[in-house]
C-alpha cells in the first residue's frame, strides 16, 4: 500500500477490509501509520490540498505542511508554474512525487480523500470555490478579505451553516496575543464605556497603464479572471490584481480583515454590523488600476458607538478604542493604553475572557478534529469585511446611507443596493 | 453629460487613458436623485451601445447602466443577451435593474440563447429570484448539457418558490451525475427558505428526504442539520 492511499479516510476504509483479510494474508502496518516514531496515526491526519499558490497560498501551504498532522495530497492554481512549484514543495516535504496538480478547482475537491482545503485565490475567485468545498463537506482555511461582495458572504455563511463545516478566516492576529489582551480589556471595560473606534489601514495603490499584452506561458488568463468581466492581458496577475475593483478593493478590503476584524472583537459587534456609514475616498483617474488610494469613512452602530476607518495618512494604522475613562492602542507589535496602568490590569475569572488561540492554523487544525468553532468563524470574517464593503459602496455612491444589519440592505438607496453583488461571467455562479 | 464624453467612450479601447470615463462616473454621482438628469446619461449610454463602439466601451457603458439603468434600458441590453461578446456585460447591467421588465427580457432571450450565453442568463435569472423563470429552468433540469442542467438547480434554488421545490424534489430522485449534487443542494435551500418562512413542516419533509442513506454523505449531514435546526423529531 502506498503512502499516498494511507490517508485518514482510506486508512479506515482499508482497515475494515483487510480485519477479513488478515485471516488468509498477513499485513505489515508501517509503524508511521500507527504514529510511531513521532508521527500522526493515519486516523488522526488531515488531508489536505490548496487552492491557489501564488505568495499567500503558498505561504499558508508551508505552514500546514509543518504540521505533524497534515498530509498534503493535492494543489491548483491556474498558473502552471505557481502550481508546479507548490508541488515541488510537497513532494519535497513527503518524500515522493505523489502530489496531484489542477488548474479546476472543482476535480480537487472532488478528489473524495481530502478532509479539508486550504483557499488563497484573489479575491473575486474567493466565493464559488469556497461554498463549493462546503457542499463537498470539506473544512475551509480562507485567506481573508472574507469575500468581495456582500451578497456572496452571505451565501458563503449560509453555505458553511448549511454543510457544518470548519471555516477559519486567514485574521491571524486574533490568535496573536496583544490583540487578545487589548479586546478583552476593553471587553471587560478597563476603559470605561466605549464611545468611538478609530482604525487605520495602510495607503495607497497601483499606478500606470499597462498596455494590452501577451499572456504569459502557463497562465491561463480565462481561468484567472474566472466570475470577473471579460478584459484582455494587460500585465496583472499575481499581486497587482488587489488595486484593481473587479478583483479586490485595495488596501480598504485587504486589511479590513484585520483592524476592523480587532475593533469589532473589542466592540462586540462581531456578528452584526453598523446602521449608518458615509465617507469618501480618492480613486484614480486614469490608469489600469481603480481602487481607493486613500478614504475616510464613518460607521455609527446601533448602540451609538461610532467608527471611522481610514488610510494610515488620516489615522495611525492599528485599532483604537476611545472610552470615558481612557483608550487602548494595538497594532502589529504594540500595546498602549491611557492610564498606563490599564495595561497591568488582571481580568478576572467572572470576567469575558475571549476566545484564547495562539497559533491560527492549529486551531483550525484542531477544531477540525473537535468540531468547534474556530477562533475566526466564517460569519465573524463576513461582518468584518462587510464594513469594508459597506464603506466602499458608501464612498463610490457618495451618498450618507442607512444599513440593516439583519436583512443585509439599505433602508434607503436603490444605487447602493444595486452594488451589494454583482453579475458573474458565465458559467460562474455560486 | 457631454456629448464630446460619450463619443470618447464610443472609440475607447482598454489600455487607453480612461479619463473620459471617469468623469462620466463622477457625473453621474453629481445627479444622484435627479431623475431627469440621470435620464439624458442614460440614454446617451444607451447610445453608446447602439454605436459601432468597441467592446471595451459597450463594457464600460454597460458597468453605468447597472447602477443608473431603468425600463428604458432593458431593450437594448435584451438584445445584447445572446450575442458571444455582448451576453455577460448585459446581464451584468440588468441583473441589478429592477423590476418586471428586465425579467421579461431575460425569460425572451433564454429560449433562444445556447451555450455559455443560455447558462448565464440562467444564472441572472436565480439571482433576481424571478418566480417567472421556474417553469422554464425546471425543463433544463434534465439537460443532456450539465453545465446548464446544473445552473438551472443552482436558479432553482435561488427562486424557492413551490414551483422551484416541487421540480428540485422530483429531479433529486433522478438525477445523477455531476449534476445530482446540485440539484440536492438546492434542495437543500428550499427547506432553508421554508424554516425561515414558518413552513416547518414542510421542510422537515425535505430534510428526511434528504437523509436516506443512498444521498452524498454531506447532503445527509446538512439534512440532519435541517431537522435539528427546524425543531422537529423523527
Amino acid at each position: 500500500m502506498s503512502r499516498k492511499k494511507l490517508d485518514r479516510r482510506g486508512f479506515l476504509k482499508s482497515a475494515t477490509s483487510m480485519a477479513a483479510g488478515a485471516v488468509v494474508f498477513p499485513y505489515i502496518v508501517p509503524s508511521s501509520a500507527l504514529g510511531g516514531a513521532g508521527g500522526v496515526a493515519a486516523s488522526n491526519r488531515i488531508v489536505m490540498g490548496s487552492i491557489g499558490v501564488g505568495g499567500m497560498g503558498t505561504g499558508d501551504m508551508r505552514g500546514f505542511l509543518g504540521k505533524k498532522e497534515v498530509q498534503y495530497v493535492a494543489v491548483c492554481d491556474v498558473d502552471k508554474g505557481k502550481r508546479d512549484g507548490a508541488k515541488g514543495i510537497v513532494d519535497k516535504k513527503n518524500g515522493n512525487s505523489d502530489c496531484a496538480t489542477y488548474l479546476d478547482f472543482r476535480e480537487l475537491i472532488g478528489r473524495g480523500d481530502l478532509d479539508a482545503v486550504a483557499l488563497a485565490t484573489p479575491d473575486h475567485w474567493h466565493s464559488i470555490p469556497a461554498i463549493a468545498a462546503a457542499r463537498a463537506g470539506l473544512d475551509v482555511h480562507a485567506q481573508k478579505p472574507f469575500a468581495r461582495t456582500i451578497r456572496e458572504g452571505r451565501a458563503m455563511c449560509n453555505a458553511v451553516k448549511r454543510y457544518g463545516i470548519i471555516w477559519q478566516t486567514g485574521s491571524q492576529q486574533r490568535s496573536e496575543g496583544n490583540f487578545h489582551r487589548a479586546c478583552e480589556l476593553v471587553r471587560n471595560g478597563r476603559i470605561g464605556k466605549i464611545q468611538r473606534v478609530e482604525v487605520g489601514l495602510p495607503t495607497g495603490g497601483g499606478s500606470g497603464n499597462n498596455p494590452v499584452q501577451d499572456v504569459p506561458p502557463g497562465l491561463d488568463w480565462d481561468w484567472w479572471l474566472g466570475p470577473a468581466p471579460w478584459v484582455p492581458y494587460r500585465g496583472v496577475s499575481h499581486w497587482n490584481w488587489r488595486w484593481i475593483m473587479d478583483y479586490s478593493g485595495g488596501q480598504l478590503t485587504d486589511w479590513a480583515g484585520h483592524h476592523i476584524d480587532i475593533a469589532h472583537w473589542g466592540m462586540d459587534t462581531e456578528r452584526t454590523g453598523p446602521v449608518e456609514i458615509e465617507g469618501k475616498g480618492v480613486y484614480p483617474k486614469d490608469g489600469i488600476y481603480d481602487a481607493p488610494t486613500e478614504y475616510k469613512f464613518t460607521c455609527k452602530y446601533a448602540n451609538g458607538m461610532v467608527m471611522t476607518v481610514a488610510n494610515n495618512k488620516q489615522i495611525p494604522q492599528g485599532t483604537k478604542w476611545y472610552g470615558d475613562k481612557g483608550w487602548v492602542y494595538v497594532k502589529r507589535g504594540k500595546l498602549e493604553s491611557n492610564p498606563a496602568s490599564v495595561l497591568n490590569e488582571v481580568i478576572g475569572p467572572d470576567e469575558v475572557h475571549l476566545y484564547k488561540s495562539r497559533n491560527h492554523r492549529q486551531n483550525f487544525l484542531d477544531c477540525i478534529k473537535s468540531r468547534k468553532e474556530t477562533i475566526a468563524p466564517a460569519e465573524i470574517g463576513h461582518r468584518s469585511i462587510s464594513v469594508g464593503l459597506l464603506g466602499e459602496i458608501a464612498m463610490l455612491t457618495e451618498q450618507k446611507l442607512k444599513w440593516d444589519p439583519d436583512k443585509e440592505v439599505f433602508h434607503d438607496s436603490d444605487a447602493a443596493n444595486r452594488l451589494l453583488g454583482r453579475s458573474m461571467r458565465a458559467p460562474w455562479h455560486l | 453629460m457631454e456629448q464630446q464624453l460619450l463619443d470618447k467612450v464610443k472609440t475607447y479601447d482598454w489600455g487607453q487613458s480612461r479619463a473620459a470615463l471617469t468623469e462620466i462616473t463622477e457625473g453621474i454621482k453629481k445627479v444622484h436623485g435627479n431623475k431627469t438628469e440621470t435620464a439624458k446619461i442614460e440614454k446617451g449610454l444607451l447610445g453608446v451601445l447602439g454605436s459601432d463602439a468597441k467592446r471595451a466601451g459597450k463594457q464600460f457603458a454597460c458597468r453605468q447602466l447597472s447602477l443608473i439603468g431603468t425600463d428604458a434600458s432593458v431593450a437594448t441590453l435584451g438584445k445584447m443577451l445572446t450575442g458571444e461578446e455582448t451576453s455577460d456585460m448585459a446581464r451584468y447591467a440588468l441583473e441589478r435593474i429592477p423590476g418586471s421588465a428586465a425579467d421579461g427580457v431575460l425569460l425572451a432571450a433564454l429560449s433562444k440563447a445556447s451555450g455559455k450565453a443560455k447558462v448565464g442568463i440562467v444564472n441572472t435569472l436565480g439571482q433576481r429570484k424571478c418566480k417567472r423563470a421556474s417553469a422554464p429552468l425546471t425543463g433544463l433540469l434534465g439537460n443532456s448539457d450539465e453545465t446548464l442542467a446544473a445552473a438551472a438547480a443552482a436558479a432553482l434554488g435561488e427562486i424557492a418558490d413551490t414551483a422551484a421545490s416541487a421540480a428540485l424534489g422530483k429531479a433529486a430522485g433522478t438525477t445523477k451525475g455531476k449534476v445530482r449534487l446540485r440539484v440536492l443542494d438546492a434542495y437543500l435551500k428550499c427547506a432553508d427558505v421554508m424554516v425561515k418562512s414558518g413552513k416547518k413542516t414542510q421542510a422537515r419533509a425535505i430534510y428526511l428526504q434528504l437523509q436516506k442513506k443512498d444521498m452524498p454523505k454531506p447532503i445527509r449531514t446538512a439534512a440532519l442539520r435541517g431537522v435539528i435546526g427546524s425543531g422537529s423529531r423523527r
